[in-house]
């Protein structure tokens, strides 16, 4: 679904007028340092490794000076085929491609990287807002998909969401942020040792938030995961909902946990938390 | 054609298999007289001896009549002893010769022509041999009338079918000219034409009626199609006018980054607002043309109401609406999640959008003569039973509506999901307030939808 757009995150396209494609690392790492942006969400950022296939100028020129403001490392190319060579020869943290390509199309692209066992991350761009093009895009083995136009607060949001740590690999039965202990087998919360009595929908979107600790969750993702809506609702479903999660988590205890991030999302950590 | 030459040969072996087997049935008959008539003679007193024999077969002969038995009596030497047979030659065992026909009306010309006799002689023991013949003048003059007919027949069949096979060629021909016409007219745009049927059921007629249907079924795609380019054209063009009015505003008026920051803000939100309608139309489309490859599978309903109220229950609570739900456990329906998510998800937004502060809005699924059904209701200010049909339509806004935010989507978005689940959807008067019924086909009926997707 398109995720809404809203005023305050524009990336700031006056910075280059050039689109500086194949950026080699090094220069690309002197030419932007990394620097804190309005979003405090960058305390989990680790740098990345960054594929992005897009033909279309403007979307990889605003993308491109986004991501390296981030502090990671980007590389553009153009078309599918180029992408495909980078894919298969060189290790990316990331890869974001856009479906619509000259040459050999997104989908494709994919498919063969999957085929050949590479399980890298991968982040599909499109203006289709179809169920069935969504579909597709998953089956072809996209992790995540995101139709144009987006705020790049979502964009951020998605990869950041991407990342494959080790410490996910295992299975959990039982997640924790700070004294907030949610047992997935016995299906209860509790804080502090008091019980937590949540409906089937509340435990679910509080599941989702303590499986993405410590990173921003927008609400777009919030209603695709928790809620399953791929359209955009017309009253503040997300926000009603996190208010009473806040109400029975957060309101009894002195520490805040659930955080409301302007102009992004919502993140689930211990405020003044680093990692 | 060859139907025509089919029937003809298969007519004619039929025929040919009759005459063989009724001359062979003939002849089996005269034989079985002569052979009876043998052994009549063969039987009767003083029969040993040749005199007696030869006044037996005397007085047959005598007592005649037309086309009876022919006698001829030989001795050992060869002498004739008895007998009305003309002169031949004779043996032991089946046999025959030519003579003169009889004719039956003895006022007749006698003419030449000749018949057979069958004759079966048998050598009798110190008497020679005794031949016995019957005439096969009737059975050949049967047979001749058999053939003749028959023949006659035949001809007749023959043209008939060739006439027939011609008439109907022509027919069938002119029929398909006939439907060639038509397609030609309807590929040069005449979309309301339509195939002729003649009526018969054939095959011929099983197409040209199939594609009529297709052809409904296009015509009514074209018509969305068109209706969706007018509703693009008429009422897009609003919001886009005032999207350029307020950035020419924001262009003109004041200077300062907070004013240009605002003009922003409210430029994407009223992008935002038109991308969301387009891609509802497109939906709406898509749905009902059926492109949509639909998703369908089996749904705990009940399971799925219960989640969207708990949803709701916050969001209701924020404008102090009170939010009621009755629930039934357990009942299942055949239809697309996503979509009947979105079509329960507009109709409760409505809901709670449109009512003034501190309404009542009630869900309910029950299950009704077999039949699950949904209830949204509340207590707002409902909608004039005279725009009951009117508001499913695409852009269409209630006056009372037309400065509370909303594009007129939603509920022809609601209108297209149910009829693409074959839900009865039903607007009524809660005096005050709207009820929305949603029937849900028959849980049996979920079995024949499996067999149909």
């Amino acid at each position: 679904m398109r995720a809404a757009l809203n005023g305050t995150d524009y990336a700031p396209l006056g910075r280059s007028n050039k689109l500086t494609a194949y950026a080699s690392v090094d220069e690309a790492a002197g030419r932007y340092p990394p620097r804190t942006s309005a979003a405090p969400a960058s305390t989990e950022i680790q740098t990345m490794k960054i594929l992005l296939i897009e033909d279309d100028r403007e979307t990889s020129a605003y993308l491109f000076n986004g991501l390296q403001e981030e502090g990671h490392t980007v590389q553009v190319v153009e078309n599918g085929r180029d992408g495909l060579i980078l894919a298969t020869s060189e290790d990316y943290d990331v890869l974001i491609v856009d479906r619509m390509l000259p040459g050999v199309d997104g989908l494709s692209i994919v498919k063969t990287i999957r085929g050949a066992g590479n399980q890298v991350p991968v982040l599909f761009l499109t203006t289709m807002n179809g169920i069935d093009d969504r579909v597709e895009g998953l089956d072809a083995g996209g992790d995540d998909y995101l139709v144009k136009p987006f705020a790049f607060s979502e964009l951020r949001a998605r990869v950041n969401a991407l990342i494959r740590r080790p410490s996910i690999v295992r299975e959990e039965t039982v997640l924790q942020v700070v004294d907030l202990e949610m047992d997935l087998i016995a299906r209860s919360v509790c804080r502090a040792g008091k019980k937590i009595e949540l409906g089937p929908m509340e435990f679910r979107l509080l599941e989702y938030l303590m499986r993405n600790k410590g990173r921003v969750v927008t609400r777009t993702m919030l209603l695709e995961r928790v809620w399953e809506f791929n359209f955009e609702p017309k009253t503040k479903v997300v926000e009603a909902n996190i208010s009473r999660l806040r109400t029975k988590i957060d309101k009894p205890f002195s520490k805040q946990l659930l955080h409301t991030v302007r102009g992004s999302g919502y993140v689930l950590k211990s405020a003044g938390e680093t990692g | 054609m060859i139907y025509a030459a089919l029937f003809s040969l298969s007519a004619i072996s039929l025929l040919i298999f009759i005459y063989f087997g009724a001359a062979q049935e003939f002849e089996e008959q005269i034989r079985e007289r002569i052979i009876a008539e043998s052994k009549i003679l063969l039987q009767g007193p003083k029969a040993a001896e040749p005199a007696a024999l030869a006044r037996r077969i005397e007085q047959r002969i005598q007592g005649r009549g037309v086309n009876d038995f022919y006698y001829a009596l030989i001795d050992p030497s060869g002498r004739r002893l008895a007998g009305n047979l003309p002169e031949g030659s004779f043996r032991t065992g089946w046999h025959e010769i030519k003579v003169k026909e009889e004719d039956d009306e003895p006022d007749e010309e006698p003419d030449d022509e000749l018949t057979t006799l069958s004759l079966l002689g048998a050598r009798v023991p110190d008497m020679g041999l005794l031949v016995v013949g019957a005439s096969r003048e009737k059975s050949e003059d049967l047979l001749e009338v058999m053939l003749e007919t028959a023949g006659l027949g035949l001809v007749l069949v023959g043209l008939l079918a060739v006439g027939g096979g011609l008439l109907m060629s022509r027919a069938s021909l002119a029929r398909v000219s006939k439907i060639s016409r038509a397609t030609r007219q309807i590929m040069m745009g005449d979309l309301a034409r339509r195939l002729p049927t003649t009526g018969f059921g054939d095959e011929l007629d099983q197409h040209s009626s199939n594609i009529n249907e297709m052809l409904d079924h296009i015509e009514l795609l074209m018509e969305t199609t068109k209706q969706i380019s007018n509703d693009i054209a008429h009422d897009l063009r609003t919001p886009l006018s005032r999207l350029r009015q307020n950035l020419e505003g924001a262009r003109r008026g004041t200077q300062t980054v907070v004013a240009y920051r605002k003009a922003f803000d409210q430029a994407v939100s009223e992008t935002e607002g038109i991308l969301e309608t387009f891609d509802a139309l497109l939906l709406i489309g898509r749905i009902s043309a059926s492109t949509a490859k639909m998703r369908f599978a089996e749904i705990d309903l009940s399971q799925l109401l219960s989640r969207i109220t708990e949803t709701y229950e916050p969001v209701a609570a924020a404008q102090k609406h009170k939010l009621c739900s009755h629930i039934v456990p357990g009942l299942h329906c055949w239809g697309d999640k996503e979509l009947l998510v979105q079509m329960l998800v507009n109709l409760i937004e409505n809901a709670i959008n449109h009512c003034p502060k501190g309404s009542e809005i009630d869900l309910e699924l029950t299950l009704e003569e077999g039949r699950p059904r949904i209830i949204v209701s509340d207590t707002g200010l409902g909608i004039p039973p005279d725009e009951h049909e009117k508001v499913f339509r695409r852009f269409y806004r209630l006056e009372q509506s037309r400065t509370t935010p909303g594009n007129g989507i939603g509920l022809a978005l609601v209108k297209a999901i149910a009829e693409k689940h074959h839900i009865e959807i039903e607007l009524k008067d809660r005096k005050p307030g709207l009820i929305v019924s949603l029937r849900f086909p028959a849980e049996t009926l979920t079995a024949i939808y499996e067999s149909m997707t």
